[in-house]
């Protein structure tokens, strides 16, 4: 006999608690972001969410050799709870269930679906719990066994690509190459808008603060991904989290152990409401059942059951029971993300874009050998976001798809800062190393390359210097040639930061540009040491101040650009 | 309370008449400056920073001279790199924070503290020291210009070359303006003093370089800027490898000030010698082309000269 469906309880308390908690932990996140900025303050967890990460941690282990211990807690929590970092802390989660609200995709069930299930309750039938049936095409199809599989063929091919698809990078990203840049727009706009005002008033110190407005590449294709990431909403609530999410794989996997994990007794009446309010379509038909890689202990389902028969306790009440429902991983699909992967891998590095004569990328000062880097990168953009000068651009396609989204210098906007380090600081995969300022200044980048026929000095005999009043490291000289001062490059001196290809005067591609040559890129040991053995003086000794004469440099310099 | 509807019509007239102006701020900013009389006067002071001032200010007259009370207050360091002072390419904060406290006892308003960096703003403004050392004070503003939104248009009615030039509002609106650059070496002008320091205050300075001739465009820009007191910081001297360095720095010891920009920079070239050359203010291609504007006097003949030492107690 079917019991009677009683009235269900308003679904308050735990509910609440979870959005509380959620927006606590997003505001957390955003309030990390916002303070990634100079000056550098030691005592700010810059880097909590994405050290938290263990995908993150997996790709700095293995490309860098670092290891933080706050994975060893996610590691440790996920053994206990399951996914209950998807729910509580995960700021994409929050954000998707935020826009999931607005969509409101609240239920889950056809309406077709749900008229047969009516009517058959209508007749007094108990509908059938059939066992094993896949309840959830989505998870049962087992995507994110693939993307997990995928991220995993990476980090063994040395590539860490698809970790751009893990979600706190994904959404430190965006933040960094979207939103950030536009509200820097904003602000700045209507500081603009006020300076009047804020001058009469006598308070400038409001009307001269303003942010330098970063403007980053690469920002339509993190728009795409983050709208399809959110925008799968449309069809079921926690689309992303339930069929594609890789981190949420992963801690799927360690929440098939978990103690705490959903149980029922048999005061359940079988009104199929914990069904409906999971949002992440982990129980089956039969209530019993409960799919542990999917339940995100956000227990909805304990809010809205009406005789109170579901908990997580890892010490059940008396008949309380757990039943397991088929995960949707097979070995299959595993095998098939780790193939799939393996060859997308191998395809992106027969790109002719991806060869190392074609590129012409700068890298930031402390980046590993571009093997390694490309190897560790885990595209979070917390380095595009710290960046002082904003030099630093998250790649496109350019450079082929095994470079999109990892930090490049764009040196036509900015020079990349003598006195900062902060992207190796900010690091969490150990990509780019963090090093002493003074280390930091050893670490050359790139070397700059005179165009002549370009130069206002030389094509046009202009007195322009403004290279030589940029470059930190005298590393142009000034000689009269002809009665006109023009400029070479000392390329002994050059740490190839970019300064003077940034303030040349040019129109489009600079008088003075920065190429790769030279880079020194180290995985450990000194940089100081290097350019010693190199003869290269990046410090350079009071005797070289004399101007040399004229043949000095000329036989110093290289004949022309090649 | 009733409110007459303002027609469409009414709106546009009203909005199109305020916008009138914009084409010619430089009417309505217009400054009254106060010429020099006689013979100018350039004082050179050795010694200690703090008690250099004190007696600087006491040959021209008393900062009362320059500061009465409620004024607002322009000083421009340089603080255009991110180096210490050390290295002598931006102002010596001390100099900054002596000249602040010596304009607020003379009962100034509010100070700002304003520069044009070229590079990363924060950075500089705490690697040159100044933050620190003038951060905390009441009325005090540290300033480094980043937008160009804080750059108002102004027309130049006595320049040659350049029609017009985007300068710091905060410069055009001070009562007073003080000039604090450090004596440096400068690739392309030879020397970085008073007369080049001016271009800290503007919006576009790549256009100074191209298309225009740099030595003619800060003549002109002279023309409009012009510093009521002009201080050389010759505390440490960056002689050659300018202007970002780094460089040979000598020891020089001495502030030398004065209310004429042009006589104070002629003095500031002949205390050293730049890139190891005897260089005479002649030479110098900005300050003959200020001069021949009527910024100042060049010729050192022409100008009273007091040297003094700050000597202990």
């Amino acid at each position: 006999m079917r019991k009677a469906r009683p009235e269900a309880r308003p679904p308050a308390g735990g509910r609440r608690k979870k959005w509380t908690i959620q927006a606590l932990c997003f505001a957390l996140f955003l309030l990390l972001f916002g303070s990634m900025q100079y000056p550098w303050r030691s005592w700010i967890p810059y880097r909590l969410f994405l050290d938290l990460d263990p995908l993150n941690s997996l790709a700095a282990l293995s490309g860098a050799g670092r290891f933080t211990l706050l994975v060893v807690l996610m590691v440790v929590v996920g053994l206990v709870w399951g996914r209950v970092f998807c729910a509580y802390v995960c700021p994409l989660g929050f954000c998707i269930d935020v826009v999931d609200v607005l969509l409101g995709k609240r239920g889950r069930r056809s309406a077709r679906e749900r008229c047969a299930r009516g009517g058959a309750a209508a007749e007094g039938v108990q509908p059938e719990a059939r066992p094993g049936r896949r309840n959830d095409p989505l998870a049962s199809a087992g995507l994110q066994w693939v993307l997990l599989g995928l991220v995993l063929a990476g980090l063994a091919l040395k590539n860490s690509l698809p970790l751009a698809l893990d979600p706190i990078g994904l959404l430190t990203r965006s933040l960094a190459v979207i939103f950030y840049p536009l509200g820097i727009w904003v602000v700045n706009g209507l500081a603009g808008w006020f300076r009047p005002v804020a001058e009469r008033m006598g308070w400038y110190g409001l009307a001269y603060h303003a942010y330098l407005q970063p403007g980053f590449q690469a920002a339509a294709g993190n728009l795409v991904l983050l709208a399809l990431v959110l925008g799968v909403g449309l069809s079921t609530r926690r689309f992303w989290c339930r069929g594609l999410c890789p981190l949420g794989a992963l801690l799927g996997l360690l929440g098939r152990l978990a103690p705490f994990r959903r149980r029922v007794t048999g005061a359940c009446t079988n009104c199929g409401r914990c069904r409906d309010a999971c949002p992440m379509q982990a129980i089956d038909d039969d209530p019993f059942r409960t799919r542990l890689s999917a339940c995100i202990h956000c227990k909805s389902c304990e809010a809205v059951c009406p005789v109170d028969a579901i908990s997580f306790s890892p010490r059940p009440r008396r008949d309380a029971r757990y039943r397991p429902l088929p995960e949707g991983l097979s070995r299959r699909n595993f095998f098939f993300g780790l193939g799939l992967g393996s060859m997308a891998i191998v395809l992106t590095r027969l790109d002719p874009r991806a060869r190392k004569k074609t590129d012409r990328i700068i890298r930031p000062p402390g980046a590993l050998p571009e093997g390694d880097f490309l190897a560790t990168c885990i595209r979070c953009g917390a380095c595009l976001r710290i960046c002082v000068t904003h030099t630093l651009q998250a790649a496109g396609m350019e450079n082929g798809l095994i470079r999109w989204g990892t930090p490049v210098l764009n040196l036509r906007i900015a020079g990349c800062e003598q006195h900062c380090n902060l992207c190796g600081r900010i690091c969490p995969s150990g990509a780019i190393r963090d090093l002493p300022l003074l280390e930091r200044r050893y670490a050359k980048i790139g070397t700059a390359v005179l165009f002549r026929e370009r130069c206002e000095a030389w094509a046009k005999d202009r007195l322009c210097l403004l290279c030589d009043e940029a470059c930190p490291y005298n590393a142009i000289v000034f000689q009269p040639v002809e009665g006109h001062k023009r400029p070479f490059v000392d390329e002994s001196r050059c740490n190839g930061c970019g300064m003077c290809e940034a303030v040349c005067p040019v129109n489009g591609e600079a008088a003075i540009v920065v190429y790769p040559t030279d880079e020194i890129r180290l995985k450990e040991g000194s940089y100081r040491e290097i350019l010693e053995r190199r003869r290269i003086f990046l410090k350079p000794k009071k005797d070289r101040f004399e101007l040399p004469g004229e043949q000095g440099v000329q036989a110093n310099q290289k004949a022309g650009p090649p | 309370m009733s409110m007459k509807a303002i027609s469409r019509r009414t709106f546009l007239k009203g909005a199109l008449a305020s916008c009138l102006p914009l084409p010619f701020p430089s009417a309505l900013f217009a400054r009254q400056r106060t010429e020099p009389e006689g013979r100018p006067r350039v004082v050179e002071v050795r010694g200690p920073i703090e008690q250099s001032l004190e007696i600087l200010l006491e040959e021209l007259g008393g900062i009362a001279g320059f500061v009465t009370s409620g004024d607002t207050v322009l000083i421009k360091p340089n603080m255009s790199f991110p180096n210490p002072p050390e290295e002598a390419t931006t102002t010596d904060p001390r100099l900054v924070r002596a000249m602040i406290d010596q304009c607020l006892r003379a009962g100034a308003r509010r100070v700002l503290v304003a520069d044009h960096p070229m590079r990363a703003v924060d950075l500089c403004l705490k690697m040159t020291g100044m933050k620190k050392a003038c951060g905390d004070l009441p009325g005090v503003y540290l300033i480094g210009a980043s937008q160009e939104g804080m750059f108002r248009r102004v027309a130049l009615p006595r320049a040659r070359e350049l029609r017009n030039v985007q300068v710091l509002r905060a410069a055009l609106d001070a009562d007073v303006q003080i000039n604090l650059p450090r004596m440096k070496s400068h690739g392309a002008t030879t020397v970085s003093l008073g007369m080049k320091g001016n271009m800290g205050l503007i919006w576009n300075r790549t256009a100074f370089h191209s298309p225009l001739d740099l030595n003619e465009a800060i003549g002109d820009l002279n023309t409009l800027i012009r510093a009521d007191l002009t201080i050389l910081d010759g505390s440490r001297v960056l002689t050659a490898g300018g202007p970002l360095g780094p460089g040979p720095v000598e020891e020089l010891g001495c502030l030398i000030g004065g209310r004429d920009p042009v006589a104070v920079d002629a003095l500031g070239v002949r205390k050293v010698d730049w890139y190891g050359k005897r260089v005479a203010p002649e030479q110098v291609a900005h300050l003959v082309a200020c001069h021949k504007r009527g910024v100042g006097e060049i010729d050192l003949d022409r100008v009273d000269f007091v040297s003094r030492k700050v000597t202990a107690l």
